[in-house]
């Protein structure tokens, strides 16, 4: 009898507290995003009600929520699976730079198809992406280079060598700007529904879940990810070959990557106009991070980080509180929910408790 | 009592992820006693005195010292009050000199600033001639030998001005003439004041050194009792509940066919200025277990590296079955037929944060049975995890629960299992038993003997001579990188004269040695 409950308790425990931390600490950031408009604010209930409920008011300010989402979800999935790996790599960032650059090349070219020309704006990228991800990913698993380093400079790298192709080879003549020619017609995604600009992009990153979810639960690839994040010396002394791992998850990100900013691109703009970072694949790991490189979770986050970026712009829209008060809310959650020690002695507590109600019964 | 100078209360510590380590353990430490603290691996005396030295936090309970209640929070202020612990494994930094060991944290200064050298030297000196300690104090850690380091870190203890001194299981890596050495000083330093705190499993030590004994199981304390008063019969009948089999000859089948499974032919391993291994050559026969006995450090671990494929060596041949096996990956090497239990269980033998069933097929996740084309097949996993979780009796809610969160014996059993699983000719078995609870580690024993039975080679390094002498069937004795003595059968064997092998004081020609890859 009490074997069973004592079962019962301890397999959920783990998850259950997972949530209910997370849900604590984004209470706690929205108490704390309270506090702070009502130092800056005449009527704090109102703008308050707004930044909650405001995105929910029109199809719309809906619609850009799911907008803002879908390139910060691809890049959460793409930097999930590398630290799923235990590979600290925010290459992605500069993927998606070099990855736009691409898109625009190829949706600035003649392609006389409305099927085979997103295709292919979004398979080259994509493609791309996961072969100069193999750059880091080399060098980490021939010479055990350090891939937050090196991706951090391979950033840079792709951003100037980006801004050089721009200049040079792909810059559009009808604007002053520094920005690639528009994208051929034929190229752009289309909006499927009304009011918004939510285009197929939306259903890719749903397969691109489900089907990250599988390699990483249901296939060999995934187990061998999953054991090597959490004990890179049990793998390697199980025979798992991290060689090939890490080629192929470093491949496997930077292709989601590219498919991540190829569609952001052919959605929402008409050229290639970054000139600095768009600083999307930074986000993605915090993505990863909220989600606990889960690939639902990591789906949740950007949902909800962008649900509450939407409603902070509607509510800054004619009120003294600046958008910048979502900054406050991001930087408590990551905290918190990224501090290890967070809500742990409460925790240490109730299995006390539970302890010694086992020891007694 | 006006005698007591340490004195814990009710002490219960539960761990975080709901281990109950102690139960209200109550004990008083006398000034000037020895005092044994025993019980079994896992009986929670490792943890009683991590809270005594500030390592950690009591649950509940009091500790009250020298007559006040104190709450160490960390072991600096253990220290400071005057309490000195030597680790089973050692906190020494090897390219330091033993003088600048002995003052780390402590350094006597002068200038405001620089460390006084010269004042350190004469200071630890004097404190070696005091405790009669024969030791070369300006010598490098990396120089000395597992009893001398033993006795730096006694000199750090009392450097610091120990009243109180915690050993942990300190005779464990010495041999039995190093230990008799440390037990005439233990008896000087009581004669000098010191209260000592012995903690160990192997109680015929416990019986000779000790004034009390305090005796722990599960946690909890089982009484404490003038050594006079108890025999090791009784303690035992308290550490456990049922008699020990240490003989297990009669589980042993004979086995007719002898043909050579593993052989390592001329290994050697060559670093700048020394060899890790020299020249070491032996076969390991079908059906056989051969007993690698050694101080630890003296290239075994190095060895098994080699011969499981996660170090290369730098001569020499590795034969399986007459293959060479030498270049062969890891998973190569497994494949053909080796399986391995590794010494350093949580950090290569499991995933911690991941299941039991994830962990009990992480060296055969690719096998047919357990796949289909492109997935995994979840239920023939938890159908094999949960049969092989009946065969070794591992005691977890089930195969889904993380296997961190389970005891050392059954996370051991968890490795066993998964090693036996492949059904490997050569098991290569490095401490297999290390730091895990009797009942678990009698059942690894039998497992181990019934694969022997079954015709699997089985290589066993072990550091403990007492598990050495009773699986193995024949021995060899590793010192600095070389096999030193080899003895065709354990019977006449005393462990006395293995110690001699493993000091390296005595060694046998040649000739002698060569049975080793040829009997």
């Amino acid at each position: 009898m009490t074997k069973k409950k004592t079962k019962k308790i301890s397999l959920t425990n783990e998850f259950v507290f997972e949530i209910v931390k997370t849900l604590i600490s984004i209470l706690i950031a929205l108490g704390l995003t309270f506090v702070v408009i009502v130092l800056l604010s005449d009527n704090p209930i109102e703008l308050f009600t707004k930044l909650l409920t405001a995105p929910v008011t029109k199809v719309r300010y809906f619609g850009n929520v799911i907008e803002m989402m879908i390139p910060i979800a691809f890049s959460g999935l793409a930097v999930s699976l590398l630290f799923r790996t235990g590979l600290f790599n925010l290459g992605i960032e500069g993927i998606y730079f070099i990855g736009g650059v691409v898109t625009a090349a190829v949706a600035c070219t003649a392609i006389d198809s409305y099927v085979l020309h997103p295709i292919l704006s979004i398979l080259i990228p994509a493609i791309v992406g996961g072969l100069l991800m193999l750059i880091p990913g080399f060098l980490k698993a021939k010479f055990n280079a350090n891939e937050l380093v090196v991706s951090l400079m391979l950033n840079s790298i792709y951003l100037g060598l980006g801004l050089f192709i721009i200049k040079n080879y792909l810059r559009g003549i009808d604007t002053s700007a520094i920005a690639s020619p528009a994208f051929q017609e034929t190229a752009m995604l289309d909006y499927i529904i009304p009011n918004t600009r939510i285009t197929i992009s939306f259903f890719l990153l749903l397969i691109a879940v489900f089907l990250v979810y599988l390699l990483l639960y249901k296939t060999r690839l995934g187990y061998s990810i999953r054991m090597t994040g959490t004990n890179m010396k049990f793998a390697l002394y199980s025979g798992m070959n991290a060689f090939t791992l890490f080629m192929l998850v470093h491949f496997i990100s930077g292709f989601l990557g590219g498919i991540g900013t190829s569609v952001e691109l052919l959605s929402l703009y008409g050229r290639f106009t970054w000139i600095v970072l768009p600083g999307l694949g930074f986000n993605g790991a915090l993505m990863a991070m909220l989600g606990r490189n889960n690939p639902v979770g990591v789906l949740i986050s950007a949902f909800f980080i962008s649900y509450l970026a939407k409603g902070a712009e509607v509510m800054a829209l004619g009120s003294d509180v600046p958008v910048e008060i979502m900054a406050i809310i991001q930087a408590v959650l990551v905290l918190l929910v990224s501090s290890q020690y967070f809500l742990r002695k409460w925790r240490e507590r109730q299995l006390l408790k539970e302890g010694t109600a086992n020891e007694l019964s | 009592m006006s005698d007591t100078i340490l004195k814990l209360d009710n002490i219960t510590k539960i761990y975080g992820n709901g281990v109950v380590a102690n139960k209200n353990v109550s004990i008083d430490l006398k000034k000037g006693e020895i005092h044994s603290i025993v019980g079994e691996n896992g009986a929670g005396k490792s943890t009683l005195m991590k809270i005594i030295f500030g390592i950690e936090n009591a649950s509940s309970g009091t500790i009250t010292y020298k007559g006040k209640e104190v709450h160490f929070s960390n072991s600096m202020e253990a220290i400071h009050a005057g309490i000195g612990m030597v680790h089973q494994h050692f906190m020494l930094i090897p390219s330091f000199t033993v003088v600048q060991s002995i003052i780390l944290g402590m350094e006597p200064i002068k200038h405001g600033i620089f460390i006084d050298m010269k004042k350190a030297l004469s200071q630890t000196k004097e404190l070696a001639k005091k405790y009669n300690f024969d030791i070369d104090v300006t010598k490098k850690i990396a120089d000395l030998s597992v009893g001398e380091k033993q006795k730096v870190e006694i000199l750090k203890t009392l450097y610091r001005d120990a009243e109180v001194i915690i050993l942990d299981e300190p005779t464990s890596v010495l041999t039995p003439q190093e230990t008799v050495n440390l037990f005439n000083e233990l008896r000087k330093f009581k004669d000098m004041g010191h209260t000592i705190v012995f903690i160990s499993h192997k109680l015929n030590e416990v019986k000779q050194i000790s004034d009390r004994i305090t005796i722990m199981r599960n946690g909890e304390s089982r009484g404490t009792y003038n050594n006079a008063d108890i025999t090791i019969e009784k303690m035992t009948d308290l550490i456990i509940d049922r008699d020990l089999i240490t003989d297990y000859s009669h589980l042993r089948k004979d086995y007719e066919n002898v043909s050579t499974v593993l052989k390592v032919d001329n290994l050697s391993i060559e670093r700048k200025t020394r060899f890790i291994l020299k020249d070491v050559s032996f076969a390991l026969k079908r059906g056989e277990i051969l007993g690698v006995a050694g101080v630890q450090g003296n290239g075994q671990a190095e060895l098994v590296r080699c011969i499981t494929g996660l170090m290369e060596q730098t001569h020499g041949k590795i034969l399986l079955a007459d293959n060479d096996i030498s270049k062969d990956s890891i998973k190569q090497r497994r494949v053909k037929g080796i399986a391995y239990i590794p010494e350093d269980r949580m950090g290569d033998g499991i995933a911690e944060q991941a299941s039991v069933s994830d962990n009990i097929i992480s060296t055969y996740y690719d096998r047919k049975d357990i796949n289909s084309r492109f997935f995994m097949l979840n239920k023939k996993i938890v159908a094999e995890a949960d049969r092989l979780i009946k065969k070794f009796s591992i005691k977890t809610q089930s195969s889904k629960t993380k296997i961190g969160s389970l005891s050392g014996g059954n996370i051991q059993k968890v490795v066993v299992a998964r090693e036996y699983n492949t059904a490997p000719s050569c098991m290569i078995a490095e401490q297999p038993t290390h730091g895990i609870d009797i009942g678990s580690a009698e059942f690894i024993h039998t497992q181990l003997i019934d694969m022997r039975n079954k015709g699997a080679g089985i290589l066993l390094v072990s550091a403990d001579l007492s598990e050495v002498m009773n699986l193995s069937d024949r021995i060899v004795v590793f010192y600095e990188g070389e096999i030193v003595g080899y003895f065709k059968s354990v019977k006449g064997v005393t462990e006395n004269e293995l110690g001699l092998y493993m000091l390296g004081v005595k060694r046998q020609t040649p000739e002698e040695l060569g049975g080793a890859l040829n009997d």
